[in-house]
């Protein structure tokens, strides 16, 4: 369907539109053309307008009544402005259906027997999903490369359903296969149900251990508010732990064998922050309970809660301060739990500077993991030093200072709080390496606390918590899907590690192994 | 290192494993790994744990017993017993009896040819005796309905234990096929098993032992296999009747019995 649209309508209406909101576009400092923006939006607060027709071009087997509902909050508009905002919004829902591939709008006047003396009509042109869409990945993780191949039917029954299929396979031989089945219900809690069978392989070579899950998982997930995300989970898990080699140490041998978890989870979520990879402001709240053992032999009541909160500095500097701690326990007799259930701290994800999963009770060299955990730590993330100009590919990285520090184990808690707390920090050190050789990126005030950490260390005995500093970078790029964010930045970071393995090797010939170190 | 280690062929670390193992003295705080006796245990598994328990006492070394049911995910090799002294952990049979007499424990003072005759009698035992124990316990439609399907899956809650038991079955089917043992009748099985019993009667003789008044672990594995099979009750007895027909295999049993377990129950 070929349109003529006059060109001034049309020009304006597609740079408006896709030119942000209104006031985003008043808000920064002011260019000629901004000037002239402004004041005409100014002007669009005051004409009179409202929407007559609304055409969707393009639409095959997405259903009407969808569609519909998308768009019917257009018809509410009295202004030019509110017809574009309203417009905006309406675009924004239909990229988010999960139906179509692009989306392009067009405002014209009405035309014809029907048409008002205030009427617009709005076109929106959309492109579906293809039926079918795969890939082909390759992933770095923790300790393996792995290839993904992945099949998709977006939009299977017209309304955003999807399904999915993964297969994974990786270079220590680990195979993982998930298939899901995703059904939005598009109403206002953006209620979403999502149902997986899947079976992945892990293994654990800091725990001696491999790990082969099974299982089916029903996720149904619903906001209560604009950022607050909940997520009622049921997932049956049936785990095989299996040694990794002759050398296991024994403590884990006792736990190998196949295992039945069924377990309800709820997650709420409550994330402010304004940016999932690196937020300059906002608060993050995740807490997690888990109630495992309604059937199978596994019983427990986990509660796990995370905190993050990021301050803005002068010279797009973001200090960020985190806050995570976890507690189970078994719930009834007659069910345990064991290796693949417990906690377990260190590593780029938590306490970083460590091991991963490397703090903790330990056997032989092997982590065996705690049923309590807290971990804190503070982040500065500065943009790269000498930066020539904003927004260029020296914007995807940034120099990360941080201090961390964790305390894992299976504390005896009581009722007296001061005494509590005196456990949660028994035999606390601090610990620092330095990961860099680079010490002028270092402060003045992180120098001199060096010295401090160094004598508690030796002082200490007996097994502790660890605490690191350091410096290091981390970059990112952009387009992560927002869930896949802390598991892709594991990845980059152990390429980075990697790159600079030969560096790493060297120093840690010189002293203990890090865990041994601090254990 | 530990990812070659996993690598390398099993026989390869079991041999450094015992190497490095005759310079320790035995642990007395060893502990023998099994699975739950009463409910849980089958033919084969039970006639190898109660052959190296029979061993151990022959050698009057000190072990404690401890039942798990992750007992054969535990192993190293996959199969039990699972034998735990000092930081060495030993599975199976053979092994245990070269990890013991690496140590210096000798049983019986053998001659070359003597000690070719045991070993090929031990082979014969696991061979034919063990062999036709997982046949019965995972190939014969009754015996696994009434016994085996019960109890190996009796520790896992369902429908985990039904699929583990299937999971299982596919396994030792597909073992049994490559020794060409799949495509046995019941009968020509129960032919295999008289004909290894008769071999061993007419090797033991009249004597106490096979060889001589002394044992020798192919004493302890017979036993092993015998007591199993006398004692534990099946629907098909014909397996144990064919046992009882040799007498002095059945003296043999009872003589281990008094000596060694001096009446100790260790099947119920």
């Amino acid at each position: 369907m070929a349109k003529e649209y006059p060109l001034s309508t049309r020009y304006r209406a597609v740079g408006m539109v896709n030119g942000g909101t209104p006031q985003a576009a008043a808000s920064e400092d002011l260019t000629p053309a901004a000037h002239e923006e402004r004041s005409m939006l100014e002007q669009f607060k005051t004409i009179q307008a409202r929407v007559d027709k609304v055409h969707v071009d393009g639409v095959g087997r997405t259903k009407d009544d969808l569609v519909q509902a998308t768009v019917q909050p257009m018809f509410e508009a009295a202004t030019l402005e509110d017809v574009i905002t309203r417009t905006h919004e309406a675009r924004t829902r239909l990229e988010q259906l999960g139906c179509f591939r692009s989306v392009g709008v067009f405002i014209d006047t009405s035309r014809g027997p029907e048409a008002t003396e205030k009427g617009l009509e709005v076109t929106f042109e959309v492109q579906e999903l293809r039926r079918i869409v795969g890939g082909i990945n390759t992933l770095v993780g923790q300790n393996e490369g792995s290839l993904v191949l992945s099949c998709r039917l977006p939009n299977l029954a017209g309304r955003g359903e999807k399904l999915q299929g993964e297969y994974t396979y990786g270079t220590n031989k680990t195979t993982g296969v998930n298939l899901a089945f995703v059904k939005p219900f598009h109403n206002a809690a953006g209620t979403t149900l999502s149902t997986s069978v899947y079976q992945s392989g892990t293994a654990f070579p800091w725990s001696g251990f491999r790990e082969i899950d099974r299982g089916l998982l029903l996720d149904l997930s619903f906001r209560s508010a604009t950022d607050v995300l909940h997520s009622l989970r049921y997932d049956v898990a049936w785990r095989e732990v299996a040694c990794l080699d002759r050398a296991t140490p024994f403590e884990v041998r006792l736990e190998a064998g196949h295992s039945l978890k069924s377990a309800v989870k709820h997650i709420l979520t409550v994330d402010k922050r304004d940016s999932t990879i690196f937020p300059t402001e906002g608060a993050l709240i995740r807490l997690n309970q888990e109630l495992a053992g309604l059937g199978g032999n596994i019983g427990f009541l986990k509660h796990e809660a995370e905190l993050q909160y990021n301050l803005p500095l002068p010279l797009d500097i973001t200090l960020q301060g985190a806050f995570f701690c976890g507690h189970m326990k078994a719930m009834y007799p007659e069910k345990t739990y064991n290796i693949s259930d417990r906690f377990f701290l260190g590593g780029p994800l938590n306490v970083r500077g460590f091991e991963m999963r490397g703090i903790g009770p330990q056997s032989d060299g092997s982590f065996t993991g705690a049923d309590m955990y807290w971990a804190a730590a503070f982040h500065l993330y500065t943009p790269l030093p000498f930066r020539r100009s904003k927004g260029g590919f020296g914007e995807l990285f940034r120099t990360h200072f941080f201090v961390n520090t964790g305390n894992i184990g299976n504390f005896r808690l009581s009722d007296d709080i001061s005494r509590n707390a005196q456990i949660l920090v028994s035999g606390l050190r601090l610990g620092l390496r330095d990961r860099r050789v680079h010490a002028a990126g270092r402060d003045r005030a992180d120098s001199s606390s060096t010295t401090a950490c160094r004598r508690a260390c030796r002082r200490a005995t007996g097994p502790c918590t660890g605490s690191s500093s350091a410096w290091a970078s981390r970059f990112c790029s952009g387009g992560w899907p927002a869930d896949g964010g802390p598991r892709q930045l594991v990845m980059i970071y152990s390429v980075l590690r990697r790159a600079r393995g030969l560096r790493t090797r060297t120093r840690s010939n010189a002293g203990p192994p890090p865990g041994q170190l601090l254990w | 290192m530990a990812n070659q280690c996993s690598t390398m062929p099993t026989a390869l670390t079991e041999c450094l494993s015992i190497e490095m193992a005759a310079s320790e003295p035995w642990a007395p705080d060893a502990v023998l790994y099994t699975p739950y006796i009463t409910e849980q245990i089958l033919l084969a598994d039970s006639a190898q744990c109660v052959a190296v328990q029979a061993f151990l006492r022959m050698c009057n070394l000190e072990y404690t017993v401890e039942q798990r049911a992750n007992a054969e995910n535990m192993s190293p090799s996959g199969r039990v017993p699972l034998l735990r002294c000092g930081k060495f952990v030993i599975s199976e049979f053979d092994p245990i009896v070269a990890f013991v007499t690496k140590k210096g424990v000798v049983l019986n003072s053998l001659d070359s040819k003597q000690q070719a005759d045991m070993q090929a009698f031990i082979s014969l035992v696991h061979n034919i005796l063990g062999n036709a124990e997982l046949y019965l316990s995972w190939l014969d439609g009754e015996t696994f309905e009434t016994v085996t399907a019960p109890r190996y899956g009796s520790f896992q809650p369902w429908p985990l234990g039904g699929v583990l038991t299937w999971l299982r079955r596919r396994k030792m089917a597909a073992r049994l096929q490559a020794l060409q043992w799949a495509d046995k009748s019941l009968d020509a099985v129960y032919a295999e098993v008289d004909t290894c019993c008769r071999a061993l009667s007419e090797r033991l003789g009249r004597e106490t032992y096979f060889f001589g008044s002394q044992p020798t672990p192919l004493d302890a594995l017979v036993y092993g296999h015998l007591y199993t099979i006398i004692t534990t009750p099946l629907q098909d007895t014909r397996l144990a009747s064919i046992v009882n027909g040799y007498s002095n295999l059945v003296r043999l049993t009872n003589h281990v019995d008094a000596e060694y377990f001096k009446g100790i129950e260790i099947i119920g």
